[in-house]
C-alpha cells in the first residue's frame, strides 16, 4: 500500500461521512431541547404516582392495601385509620382512609400494578418524571408529595394529543 | 352411640359411614367439596343459605346436605350442571343486597362470601335495583356492625345462644328488612366477640382492629392465650412488630377452643404494644430515689452485686425468689433453677391466688380435657365462676347440658349464671364450700353440712345420688374457695366412687394461664407462700427477686413490707405497685414476644410462640434469669433457646417427661402432662380437721342473693386489660353513645372516674 | 358508591318504604298492669305447654294497654313474665307488622302490598292515603290519629286490594271507599282494635 492510496481512501470516507452530515442540516431536527423545551409524553406514560380526589376534594383512597399487596417491589407503605367525622368533613370518601401513604421511589419499578389493582381509581401514574434527588431518603414520597392537589407538576413535559404526536426516539425518520 | 355402618354412594364412589352421620360432613371428609355458609358443626341447623344443595336419588328436588342424615343405600351427586346452576343462582341471590365494598371492609381477604363468589359467582350483577342501604355502626365498644353486608346465615345468633347462653344478638324484622341486631341497638353482653369470629362476611367486625390492617398483610402466629387457665389457642396477627389482632378462625388455628375466644383473649391484646411498656432496665441507686434508666449490663451487675452482698451478710436463705402463674413454664423453671442452684434458697414461690398442691398430691383421677367436658354425663361444679373466670369451660359446660344432655350440679354461694343450665343448684352460704365437699365425700356429714350450708340435707343426697347414678364421665370442677383439706378430700372421691361404667375426671379452675404449670414445675413447693414471704420481708427475708408482680390482694396492706427489703429485683411489663419499691426493674417480654409453654387447667402443655420481637429493650423472662445467673458466675447453658430450657425442664419434671417442642408443635393434638395418680389413702385426719373447721362456721350468715352481673370479672380493668380503653367503657356499664355510627371511644371520655373502683384491686385472671 | 351515602340518623336508616325495624330505647323500668290484665295474661299462658309460646297474645295485650305500641317498660315486663330475653321480644315484635315498636296513631292503616293487592292497585290506595293524610308510609299524622304503613300479605288476596285497620279488614278498596273509611275514622265510628 502506498501513501497515495491511503489519502484517497481517507478522503473518500470523509466525503461519504460529511455528505450524510451535510444532507441532514436542511432536514427537520428531532433533538428535544430539554430542559429548554418540554418533552412530549404519551398519555399512558408511567411517571410519578398521583393520588386522586373526588369532586368534593376528598381523597379517593380508602386504604384497602390492594396496591401494596400488588406491588412486586414492596415500595408502598400504608397505615389506615378511622375518620369518625361526618361525611362532609372527612379526609377521604369513606370512613376508612390512609393516614400514611408512602411510596419509596428507590424501589418503585413503575410497573403500574398498583394502578391496575386499585378498586377506587385512587392511584394512577402521573407524568412527573424528574425524580432524582440529592439524598436517598428524599426518594421516599409521602402523601403530601403524591396527592394530586399537592403534587407540583413539572413544566418540562407535555402530554401527547394523538398517536402521531410524538417526539424524539419514537419519531419516524 | 350407634356404630352401625351404612353404605352411601357419592358421585359414584361407595363409602361406609356411621349411621346418623350428616351428609355434608360425609361429603367433605371424603373430598367432595360442598360449599356452605349457615352450616356450622356443633350448632343447631339453619338451612338458610342453600348453597350446600345436592341431588339425592329418589328425592324430588335438590336437597340441603346440611340437614340430611345419611341413610343406607343413599345415592348422592354433588357435582352436576343442575347443581352448579342452583348454586350460582343462590350466590347471586346472596349478593343481591351485598354492598360489594370489599376495599373498605375489614373482612376483605379472608371473607367466606368473597371466596364463595370467586368459586360460584357470576362476572356481572344482574340485580340493578336500589339496595337496602344501612350505614356501618357500632353495637358495642368492641363490636362493629354493617347490616347491609349480612347474608343472614344466623351463625352469630346461634353462637350467642348456644355457646354463650346470652341470646344478646338476634335477627329482627322480616323479609328483605331482616337485620341482625339487638333491642335498643346496643349490645349488653359479655362481649366475647364470637359472633365476629363466626361471621362469614364483614357484617360483624372487630371494633378494636377496625381499619387497622388487611388480613393478608398480617403474620399469623399460633399461640396460647395469656388470660385465663383455659389456655385457648389463638392466632396473633402482627404487622411490623405490632400485634394487630387476636383471632381463633379455623383457617389460622384449630385448638381446643375451636373458634371460641372470650373478650380478654380477643380484645385485650393492645397491652403488648402499649406505650407504657417498660423500655429499658432501671436502677434505683438509693432507697427513696428515682428509678434511673440503665443498660442491661449495669442493671444486672448492680443486681448481682446487691444479691452477693445480701447473701454474704444474711445467708442465702435471706433471698426469696418469686415466680408468677402468668409467665411461661420456661421462665418459672429458670427461676426455680436460680433459687436452687445459684442462690441456694428454699424461699421460692409463685404469686398465685391459691395453691393446687394438695389437690395434685391426692389426685384420684386424671384431668378432664375440654372435649371431655363437652361430652360428660354429669358435671359437679363446686365454687368458682367459670363463665366469668374460665369462659371456655363455661361454654363447654353449657354445651354439654344443652346439646349433650349432661346433668350439671352447681354448688355455689352465688346464683352464678351457669345455674340457669343446672339440673340442681345448691345455693350455699358464702365460705361454706368445704362443707359441701365433705358431704359429697361422706354421707355421714349430711346433717352437719346441710345445717352449715343453709340447705336441706336431701339436696345433698340428691346431688350425691346424681353422681352415683352417672354412666359415663363424671367431671368434678372446683374453684379457689376450697381449703387444702377439702381439695385433698375431693381429689380422693374417685377411689371410692368409680366403677366400670363411671369414670371420674377432674377440672380444677385456677385463675391464671399457667397456674397448673407453676405447680408442676415445683415453684409452688417452696417454704413460703407469696403472702408469708411478704410478711417475712425485712425480717428473715432481706432480698426478693420477683418475676411479674405481687397480686394486689397479696400486697394489700403489705406495701410497706416491700420497702423494708434491702433489695427488690422486679421483672415486669409495666410500672406497677411492686416496681414502685423495686431497686432494679428489668423489662420483660410479654407472651406475644416469647417462646415457651403454658400448662392449662386440662394439664395440656401448649406452645406460646413469639409473634413479634421483644418490645424496646425487653427480654424473655427466662433469658433475664439466665443472664442474672451468668453475672453471678453460673452458666445455665440454655444456649439462648427456649427449647433447650424446655428439654431440661421436661427431664427434671416428672409430669413432663419425654416432652419436646416438636411434640407440642401441633395445636390440634395437644399433649397432656402425665400427672401422677395418687393411690387411695386414709383421709381420717383431713376429715376430722374439715369437720372441726366446718363446725366453727357461722350458721346465721346471710346468703348472697341475685345473679352476678355479666362481665363483673371479665370487664374489670386489670394490669393488662386496663391498658385497653374499651375495657374501661365496659366496666363503666357500657353506656350507649349518642351516635352509634362513630366508635364510642371518640365520644365518651375515659377518665379515672369511669374506672370501676369497688373491687378493682382484686382483679383476677386478666 | 360510598361517596353517595347520605349520613342518616340510626333511627332512620331504612328507606321510607321499609319502616321496620326501629330501634328502641333500652328499658330501665318495668310496666305494671292491673290484676284483671294479669289474669288475662295468665289465662293465655295457661293454654300453652311452654311459657314463652304465649308471647304473641301477651304482646297484643301489652300493646293494647300501653298506648298502642310496645314501649320499653312493656317489653321489660314481657321478658320478665315469659322468662325470655328482651332480644327475643325484639325479634318477634319486629317480625309482625301488627306489633308496633314505635308509637302509632289511633288508627293504623295497614295497606297490603303483596302481589295480588299490588297488581290490583295497592300502590294507588297507598298513594291516595298519602295525599289525603299528608304522610308517607311509616309516618303518623301530626294530630296522632292516623298512621300509615305498607305490610306484607294479609291473606285476603281474593278481595284485593285491601287494608287492615285495627283488627278489621276493609276489602275491594277503591279510592272512594278509602275516603269513606277515613271519614268514619275521623268521626270515631270505627274500631281500632286497641282502645
Amino acid at each position: 500500500m502506498s501513501i497515495i492510496s491511503d489519502i484517497i481512501d481517507s478522503t473518500k470516507a470523509i466525503i461519504k461521512g460529511m455528505s450524510i452530515t451535510l444532507a441532514q442540516i436542511p432536514k427537520e431536527k428531532w433533538t428535544v431541547q430539554y430542559p429548554d423545551d418540554p418533552v412530549t409524553l404519551q398519555p399512558r406514560y408511567r411517571g410519578q404516582h398521583l393520588l386522586h380526589v373526588d369532586e368534593l376534594g376528598r381523597e379517593k383512597c380508602v386504604a384497602c392495601f390492594l396496591c401494596a399487596a400488588a406491588c412486586p417491589s414492596d415500595c408502598i407503605y400504608i397505615i389506615a385509620d378511622d375518620d369518625p367525622r361526618p361525611e362532609e368533613e372527612r379526609i377521604g370518601v369513606d370512613e376508612r382512609y390512609a393516614k400514611i401513604y408512602n411510596i419509596d421511589y428507590g424501589r418503585c419499578i413503575f410497573c403500574g400494578y398498583c394502578v391496575e389493582a386499585c378498586p377506587k381509581d385512587a392511584i394512577t401514574h402521573g407524568y412527573n418524571f424528574e425524580l432524582s434527588v440529592y439524598t436517598r431518603a428524599d426518594l421516599l414520597k409521602t402523601k403530601d408529595d403524591l396527592l394530586i392537589t399537592k403534587q407540583k407538576q413539572s413544566p418540562n413535559y407535555r402530554v401527547a394529543f394523538s398517536d402521531e404526536d410524538v417526539d424524539s426516539e419514537y419519531k419516524e425518520i | 352411640m350407634s356404630s352401625e355402618s351404612i353404605k352411601v354412594t357419592i358421585n359414584g364412589s361407595d363409602y361406609q359411614v356411621e349411621k346418623g352421620a350428616r351428609l355434608i360432613d360425609v361429603c367433605r371428609s371424603n373430598g367432595h367439596a360442598v360449599p356452605s355458609f349457615c352450616y356450622y358443626s356443633d350448632l343447631a341447623l339453619q338451612a338458610s343459605c342453600r348453597t350446600c344443595l345436592v341431588r339425592i336419588e329418589k328425592m324430588p328436588k335438590l336437597q340441603t346436605s346440611c340437614t340430611i342424615t345419611c341413610t343406607d343405600g343413599m345415592i348422592v351427586t354433588t357435582e352436576s350442571d343442575e347443581i352448579e346452576k342452583a348454586r350460582r343462582g343462590m350466590v347471586e341471590f346472596l349478593l343481591a343486597n351485598h354492598p360489594l365494598d370489599c376495599p373498605v371492609c375489614d373482612r376483605g381477604g379472608e371473607c367466606e362470601l368473597q371466596e364463595m363468589v370467586f368459586d360460584w359467582g357470576g362476572l356481572e350483577e344482574r340485580f340493578r335495583e336500589r339496595k337496602n342501604y344501612a350505614p356501618e355502626k357500632y353495637l358495642s365498644p368492641v363490636v362493629a356492625n354493617d347490616p347491609q353486608r349480612c347474608i343472614l346465615c344466623k351463625r352469630c345468633t346461634r353462637v350467642c345462644d348456644e355457646w354463650m347462653g346470652e341470646d344478646a344478638i338476634e335477627a329482627g324484622g322480616r323479609g328483605v328488612n331482616t337485620v341482625i341486631g339487638t333491642y335498643g341497638g346496643w349490645l349488653n353482653c359479655s362481649q366475647c366477640g364470637n359472633c365476629i369470629e363466626v361471621c362469614p362476611t364483614g357484617t360483624l367486625l372487630d371494633g378494636t382492629y377496625r381499619h387497622q390492617a388487611r388480613p393478608w398483610e398480617l403474620e399469623q402466629t399460633i399461640t396460647t392465650c395469656t388470660f385465663c387457665s383455659d389456655g385457648c389457642q389463638m392466632s396473633l396477627g402482627s404487622r411490623g412488630g405490632e400485634v394487630m389482632r387476636a383471632v381463633a378462625r379455623d383457617r389460622y388455628v384449630n385448638g381446643i377452643n375451636g373458634e371460641f375466644l372470650c373478650i380478654k383473649g380477643r380484645f385485650a391484646h393492645p397491652f403488648v404494644n402499649h406505650e407504657e411498656r417498660l423500655r429499658t432496665p432501671m436502677i434505683r441507686y438509693r432507697k427513696g430515689g428515682k428509678l434511673i434508666p440503665a443498660t442491661w449490663d449495669q442493671a444486672l451487675e448492680f443486681a448481682a452485686n446487691k444479691l452477693r452482698e445480701t447473701a454474704d451478710a444474711h445467708g442465702a436463705e435471706a433471698i426469696g425468689v418469686v415466680g408468677s402463674p402468668r409467665i411461661t413454664n420456661e421462665a418459672n423453671y429458670a427461676l426455680l433453677k436460680f433459687a436452687n442452684e445459684v442462690v441456694g434458697t428454699s424461699n421460692y414461690t409463685a404469686t398465685d391466688r391459691f395453691s393446687l398442691a394438695p389437690f395434685f398430691e391426692s389426685l384420684g383421677a386424671g384431668l378432664a380435657t375440654h372435649r371431655d367436658i363437652r361430652f360428660a354425663k354429669t358435671i359437679v361444679l363446686v365454687g368458682g365462676e367459670p363463665e366469668e373466670l374460665q369462659p371456655l369451660t363455661g361454654k363447654q359446660i353449657r354445651q354439654a347440658v344443652r346439646n349433650g344432655g349432661a346433668k350439671l350440679i352447681v354448688i355455689n354461694s352465688r346464683a352464678i349464671r351457669l345455674q340457669q343450665q343446672a339440673a340442681q343448684f345448691i345455693h350455699i352460704r358464702p365460705g361454706a364450700e368445704d362443707a359441701a365437699v365433705l358431704a359429697l365425700a361422706d354421707e355421714r356429714f349430711d346433717e352437719l353440712a346441710a345445717k352449715k350450708l343453709g340447705v336441706d340435707a336431701s339436696e345433698l343426697s340428691t346431688a350425691r345420688g346424681t353422681v352415683l347414678d352417672t354412666e359415663g364421665n363424671c367431671i368434678i370442677m372446683f374453684g379457689g374457695e376450697l381449703s387444702p383439706a377439702a381439695q385433698s378430700l375431693l381429689a380422693q372421691i374417685p377411689h371410692a366412687a368409680s366403677t366400670d361404667k363411671r369414670r371420674f375426671l377432674f377440672h380444677p379452675l385456677p385463675l391464671y394461664n399457667n397456674s397448673v404449670g407453676a405447680h408442676d414445675i415445683g415453684l409452688m413447693g417452696g417454704a413460703h407462700t407469696a403472702s408469708s414471704l411478704l410478711g417475712a420481708a425485712g425480717a428473715e427475708i432481706r432480698a426478693l427477686y420477683v418475676a411479674g408482680s405481687f397480686l394486689p390482694d397479696h400486697l394489700r396492706g403489705q406495701e410497706e413490707a416491700l420497702s423494708k427489703l434491702d433489695l427488690l429485683i422486679v421483672q415486669e411489663l409495666f410500672e406497677t405497685e411492686t416496681t414502685r419499691y423495686a431497686d432494679v426493674v428489668l423489662p420483660a417480654a410479654s407472651f406475644a414476644e416469647t417462646d415457651g409453654t403454658f400448662t392449662n387447667n386440662d394439664g395440656l402443655v401448649q406452645r406460646v410462640r413469639a409473634s413479634i420481637p421483644p418490645a424496646h429493650q425487653s427480654k424473655p423472662d427466662w433469658m433475664i434469669t439466665a443472664a442474672l445467673a451468668q453475672t453471678l458466675g453460673m452458666d445455665f447453658n440454655f444456649q439462648m433457646s427456649a427449647s433447650t430450657v424446655f428439654r431440661e425442664l421436661a427431664e427434671r419434671t416428672t409430669a413432663y417427661n419425654g416432652m419436646r417442642y416438636p411434640l407440642l408443635k401441633d395445636e390440634t393434638k395437644p399433649v397432656q402432662a402425665k400427672h401422677a395418680i395418687a393411690p387411695r389413702r386414709d383421709l381420717a385426719d383431713e376429715i376430722e380437721a374439715l369437720r372441726l373447721s366446718i363446725e366453727s362456721l357461722d350458721e346465721t350468715a346471710e346468703k348472697i342473693m341475685g345473679t352476678p352481673p355479666v362481665g363483673h370479672e371479665l370487664f374489670k380493668p386489670g394490669e393488662l386489660t386496663g391498658k385497653v380503653p374499651q375495657f374501661h367503657l365496659l366496666a363503666a356499664g357500657n353506656p350507649k353513645p349518642p351516635d352509634v355510627l362513630i366508635s364510642p371511644l371518640y365520644q365518651i371520655t375515659i377518665d379515672a372516674g369511669l374506672r370501676r373502683t369497688d373491687e378493682a384491686v382484686a382483679v383476677a385472671g386478666d | 358508591m360510598s361517596s353517595e351515602r347520605p349520613i342518616q340518623s340510626p333511627g332512620n336508616q331504612f328507606t321510607p318504604n321499609n319502616p321496620l325495624p326501629q330501634e328502641a330505647k333500652l328499658p330501665n323500668e318495668i310496666a305494671t298492669f292491673s290484676p284483671e290484665v294479669i289474669a288475662e295474661m295468665d289465662a293465655h299462658i295457661a293454654k300453652y305447654p311452654v311459657r314463652r309460646s304465649a308471647i304473641l297474645p301477651l304482646m297484643f295485650i301489652v300493646q293494647r294497654e300501653r298506648g298502642g305500641y310496645l314501649d320499653p317498660p312493656g317489653v321489660a315486663f314481657l321478658a320478665d313474665k315469659l322468662g325470655v330475653r328482651i332480644t327475643d321480644i325484639w325479634e318477634v315484635a319486629t317480625f309482625y307488622s301488627m306489633i308496633n315498636t314505635e308509637p302509632v296513631g289511633k288508627y293504623h292503616l295497614q295497606v297490603c302490598r303483596t302481589l295480588s293487592c299490588k297488581i290490583l292497585g295497592a300502590d294507588k290506595i297507598t298513594e291516595h292515603c298519602t295525599q289525603k293524610l299528608g304522610i308517607k308510609p311509616g309516618e303518623t299524622t301530626e294530630d296522632g290519629i292516623f298512621s300509615l304503613s305498607e305490610v306484607e300479605c294479609l291473606g285476603s288476596c281474593g278481595t284485593a286490594p285491601m287494608m287492615q285497620i285495627g283488627f278489621d279488614y276493609y276489602e275491594n278498596l277503591t279510592t272512594e271507599k278509602v275516603d269513606g273509611l277515613l271519614e268514619r275514622c275521623r268521626g270515631g265510628g270505627m274500631s281500632n282494635g286497641v282502645r
